[in-house]
């Protein structure tokens, strides 16, 4: 664990990113705050069976472009099933769809310890529409 | 004598005397006046010479001496008075009678009264009778008729018989009128006989004329005594018809003189024309003894004559204003030569025509005629002298009657022209009372150094004109006014001493007026006098000063204007102003355009097909109408062809008659081409160009719009260019209009569909408003701009710059993981710096291989050489051998897949076939299929070293990252499956890449 960042433990996260050293670089600085790491996936589909595989997700982290696709259909899956999730992307704030517009968003190159806190405030934040997770 | 003397005398004289003051008062009367007369002084002294003795004294014959006689002839001698006195009886008294004046006023009148009364009685008893009366009847020179008071004859003396030649036989016993067949029926002797006679006792010196049929016209002097004792009647007859025929001759030339004279002055002292003629017709008949004179105005036979003036003795039938045309033949068949003598009127024929005894006939038994032919032709003014009894007229009375006909018809035409001038007079006078004009008479001085004038005489308009006061009337103008221009006492010192009229007009500064006046010499030249007849033209010269100017200012206007301003004579055509512009525009000078027939000079600068519209429009102003139309010359300098407009009207005079033509020439030529090149330029413009009133109702819509729309530019009016819209986009339209009214502007953009495909294109809107000259918008301007292009680049332009951001910050993320991973397999920061430098290099070099992409499609085949390249010029030629068809490789896989190369290259050159100088690398591809049968890059990576090395050391720590990226990192980008292998003679690397996108998630 780092020193004077939040505790990741007991989270499973999603992390969905294009890029094989970024997505790496993230799974390997949340799983060092102990968190529970699914992923990292760079394609629409695979992200989709996670989700639809693991039910105790806690969080996750979208890249908005994956190559020739852009993750908004995650995003969808995602806010059915009331779990909260991140952008990370080079996009400016005024490009992103007026519905997802609430969402937060990372700039990349991402700043790994304010990832880590909003994470950790979302994976431990209790949203009324969010089903039960597994405990 | 002294007054005690004349009483003294008077006392004494037996003869009565008394004195009477001028009023006919008795002042005294001396003793034997008393005593004569039986009356006391005190009934007497004061009183009134008629009023004595109970008005006894109040005698016919008394007055007649005192009123008439002796005022005129200051005394009278042996006047004899028959009269019966209340208390003395019958006297016969002879007076003398003499006028004593003082200072030439009447002072006394002495009367002398001889009483011989007693002496005549004494007379009679004398001598016997008859015999007395048979003496006196036969001694008498004169012929006597004895009458016996029945007027029959009782005897007549031979006179008698001679002079009337008669005999006794017929005259003795007879009745006195039935003498000589009646002739003796004479009206004044039966007047004589039986009204004077019974009354008087005696008549004297009667003068009777008569006309006897024997012996025809006689004047008589009758005498006639009644002795009533023997009851005869004493009748003397003396012919005086000689004698007085003889005297009258003698006496003729100075009585006709002396009455000449007298009616002269009579004539003169009368101004009315018909109391002149009254007046002289009274003294004709007083001194031809006439019974009636007057003056008759004839206008031929049958019209009745018109009587203008007359006199006539009392107890004539009254005279009629009109004479009936039975009378009038005596007049007009007068002889126009002379007089008419008419003695015996009943002798002169009866008009034929009539019957009627005509008043002129009852009223005059004679008469003289004498007619003047004068005044309008067809009329006869005559005299008529008449008598009441026939009467042989004398040449000499003819002749005076006709002379006093001449100067009656002179004095009443010399006053009826007096007349005629008094009443112009008058009417001059009240003329220059009432005119408007001002009028003077001056007095000029020529006494002093330089001359002087003051006003004698002026009517009223004449202090309204000049403004002085009545006190300037008298007084030396160079006194009473000293500011007085000197030009004034010039001007009529200069009419005064030449007598020429002077007309001019002058400005007084002193008075500040203009007069316009008329000065000419008034009266003798001595009298140095001058009538000036003026008008104040203050007003006139103040329009003609505001005329001149406002006719300055408009040929300045019309020199500096630059439209020709011209006016043409409407009936010959002639030009009589022409404004300079002409010579700019039709490049001729004035003066040559403006003489000959300059209107047909005119139009034949017109051109030929523009020519006869424009003589119809010139001839239609010429009857009244205002035109306005256009044409074109060609000016004859340089054949240049202008446009031209007129705006042409007519002239009128005061009686709305057409007396000129007017007119403005505006150059249009410049106008005209900027109007054309506003059209190409309207009509070229890719624009759609529109022009609309408020609230975007159309009026006009351009062929683009026409062309694009398919709407034609009638059912684009109005609203209609609302069916050309996106019918999304037309409430918006109609609302932007709205908005437009207010803000002054219209700006939107709204989709118009295209009829050549049906498709709507985006627009954008603009139209400004045209203003007049309040401000007020009149119309709008507009245009429709295609900007679909525009907007779709917009578009592509957003999303680049969401692309590049995106890139940009991936790269940035990329190089981060690069440089965690360089850091991770470094041993320290030079060997870190080596690596990062290198790898970041090729990092640079695919980005600039992508910036290129959209121009040349990036290859394997181009990606490779540009590795080998990067790796320096030595370690290529002869010892890489890169073969394989052009595959083209989409730009998601490039980053990646060059960072891997690269990590491969470097590794070569470094640790591998490359390293060593007979080392060789072989980089082989082809296109080829994945197990589920998708296209895929194969490429196959072989170094080949000539000496075998022990892996371990030919492993080098460096080549992991290179490794993480051929066995990691593609398969999870790209889905690649790879092989790396390393042995004793080198690397042998296998990729295969899936060339097209993975299948999306469904």
């Amino acid at each position: 664990l780092t020193p004077g960042l939040e505790d990741l433990s007991g989270c499973t996260i999603l992390i969905v990113e294009d890029d094989y050293f970024i997505a790496d670089d993230m799974a390997q600085a949340f799983r060092q705050q102990g968190a529970r790491i699914l992923g990292p996936v760079g394609r629409v589909d695979a992200a989709l069976s996670i989700i639809a595989a693991e039910p105790s997700l806690d969080a996750a982290v979208l890249d908005l472009n994956l190559g020739s696709t852009m993750s908004y259909p995650i995003a969808d899956e995602l806010r059915r099933r009331g779990v909260p999730f991140v952008f990370s992307t080079g996009y400016d704030a005024s490009v992103i769809p007026p519905e997802y517009r609430s969402v937060p968003r990372f700039e990349k190159p991402v700043n790994i310890p304010d990832a880590v806190r909003t994470l950790a405030r979302l994976a431990t934040s209790e949203p009324e529409h969010r089903p039960p997770s597994v405990p | 004598l002294n007054g005690e003397h004349a009483e003294a005398i008077l006392s004494t004289v037996r003869q009565p005397l008394v004195v009477l003051d001028g009023a006919l008062s008795v002042l005294t009367a001396n003793r034997a006046f008393y005593s004569t007369f039986d009356v006391h002084p005190d009934e007497t002294e004061g009183h009134r010479i008629y009023d004595l003795g109970n008005g006894q004294w109040n005698i016919a014959a008394l007055r007649t001496l005192l009123e008439d006689i002796l005022p005129r002839d200051g005394e009278v001698v042996d006047y004899r008075v028959d009269h019966v006195f209340e208390r003395i009886g019958h006297r016969i008294m002879i007076l003398n009678a003499r006028r004593m004046q003082r200072d030439g006023q009447v002072d006394r009148i002495l009367v002398a009264i001889d009483d011989v009364t007693e002496r005549e009685r004494a007379l009679w008893e004398v001598e016997g009778l008859k015999e007395f009366a048979q003496k006196i009847v036969d001694a008498s020179r004169d012929a006597v008729l004895v009458l016996g008071w029945d007027l029959r004859v009782k005897t007549a003396n031979d006179k008698f018989y001679r002079s009337f030649r008669v005999s006794p036989e017929e005259t003795e016993g007879r009745l006195v009128y039935e003498l000589g067949n009646g002739q003796w029926d004479i009206p004044q002797l039966r007047e004589l006989l039986e009204e004077i006679l019974p009354r008087d006792y005696a008549f004297d010196d009667f003068v009777v004329e008569h006309r006897f049929e024997q012996i025809g016209q006689r004047t008589m002097i009758l005498n006639a005594r009644r002795i009533d004792h023997i009851q005869f009647i004493l009748l003397a007859i003396e012919d005086v018809t000689a004698a007085r025929r003889a005297a009258a001759d003698m006496k003729e030339p100075a009585a006709r003189a002396a009455f000449l004279l007298r009616l002269s002055d009579g004539l003169r002292f009368e101004r009315d024309p018909d109391a002149m003629a009254a007046r002289a017709l009274g003294m004709l008949r007083q001194h031809l003894d006439l019974d009636r004179a007057y003056v008759v105005n004839v206008r031929g036979a049958e019209v009745p004559g018109e009587v203008l003036a007359h006199s006539s003795v009392a107890g004539l039938p009254p005279m009629p204003s009109r004479l009936l045309p039975a009378d009038l033949h005596l007049l007009v068949d007068a002889q126009p030569a002379g007089p008419r003598v008419i003695p015996d009127i009943r002798k002169v024929p009866h008009h034929p025509n009539t019957r009627r005894k005509t008043q002129a006939r009852h009223a005059l038994g004679a008469a003289i005629v004498a007619p003047l032919h004068r005044g309008t032709e067809g009329t006869t003014w005559a005299l008529v002298a008449g008598a009441r009894h026939p009467r042989d007229w004398t040449d000499a009375e003819a002749s005076l009657v006709a002379e006093t006909a001449e100067r009656i018809w002179t004095a009443i035409e010399r006053a009826r022209a007096d007349s005629a001038r008094r009443a112009s007079e008058e009417r001059y006078g009240a003329l220059f009372e009432t005119i408007d004009q001002g009028f003077c008479i001056v007095e000029v001085s020529h006494r002093g150094p330089r001359p002087d004038y003051r006003v004698v005489e002026a009517n009223p308009a004449f202090f309204v004109k000049t403004g002085f006061n009545a006190d300037i009337v008298g007084r030396w103008m160079r006194e009473a006014i000293p500011e007085l221009e000197e030009h004034w006492y010039e001007i009529y010192g200069r009419v005064s001493t030449t007598g020429r009229p002077a007309r001019f007009e002058q400005g007084s500064a002193a008075l500040q007026r203009w007069f316009d006046v008329y000065a000419f010499r008034f009266g003798a030249p001595q009298e140095q006098r001058v009538a000036i007849l003026f008008n104040d033209i203050s007003e006139r010269k103040r329009q003609e000063d505001a005329l001149r100017e406002s006719e300055e200012r408009f040929r300045r206007f019309g020199d500096a204007s630059s439209d020709v301003l011209w006016i043409r004579d409407a009936r010959t055509m002639k030009w009589q102003y022409l404004t300079r512009a002409y010579e700019e525009i039709y490049g001729t000078a004035r003066d040559r355009a403006i003489s000959g027939d300059d209107y047909r000079d005119w139009l034949n600068l017109i051109m030929p097909e523009d020519r006869d519209a424009v003589d119809s429009a010139v001839q239609r102003v010429r009857t009244g109408d205002h035109v306005t139309f256009e044409y074109r010359v060609k000016r004859p300098l340089d054949g240049e062809i202008r446009w031209l407009r007129n705006s042409d009207f007519p002239i009128t005079d005061e009686q709305g008659r057409i007396t000129h033509i007017g007119g403005i020439g505006h150059d249009l030529t410049e106008l005209r081409e900027t109007e054309l090149r506003l059209k190409t330029l309207m009509e070229g413009i890719p624009q759609l160009v529109w022009r609309s009133r408020a609230n975007g109702l159309w009026t006009w819509a351009s062929p683009q719009w026409v062309a694009f729309t398919g709407l034609d530019s009638e059912r684009s009016t109005g609203l209609g260019w609302l069916d050309a819209l996106h019918p999304d986009d037309r409430a918006s339209a109609v609302h932007f209009w709205e908005q437009a009214g207010q803000s002054g502007r219209l700006e939107m953009e709204a989709r118009i569909r295209r009829a050549s495909d049906g498709e709507y294109y985006w627009f954008q809107w603009r139209a400004t408003p045209v203003r007049n000259a309040e401000g007020q918008i009149t119309e709008w301007l507009g245009t429709s701009t295609d900007v679909n292009e525009m907007r779709k680049m917009q578009e592509r332009q957003q999303v680049l710059v969401a692309e590049l951001q995106h890139r940009t910050r991936n790269l940035i993320a990329v190089v981060r993981s690069v440089a965690q991973q360089t850091m991770n397999s470094s041993e320290d920061l030079h060997g870190f710096w080596q690596d990062f430098r290198h790898r970041l290099a090729a990092l640079s070099r695919v980005q600039s291989l992508l910036s290129q992409a959209s121009d040349t499609q990036i290859t394997i085949g181009s990606l490779l050489q540009s590795e080998f390249e990067a790796l320096g010029p030595e370690s290529v030629p002869g010892r890489i051998e890169t073969r394989g068809p052009e595959v083209a490789l989409r730009n998601s896989m490039v980053q990646t897949l060059a960072l891997a190369l690269h990590e491969l290259a470097t590794n070569a050159r470094k640790y591998g076939a490359l390293s060593e100088p007979d080392g060789r690398l072989e980089v082989l591809w082809d296109i080829g299929a994945d197990t589920r049968g998708n296209s895929v890059l194969i490429l196959n990576w072989t170094e080949s070293l000539q000496i075998a090395r022990s892996s371990a050391g030919g492993v080098p720590r460096h080549g992991g990252y290179g490794r993480e990226l051929i066995e990691r990192a593609l398969p999870y980008s790209l889905g690649a499956e790879t092989s790396y292998e390393l042995s004793d003679t080198g690397v042998k690397c296998r990729v295969s890449l899936p060339l097209k996108e993975r299948e999306p998630h469904h």
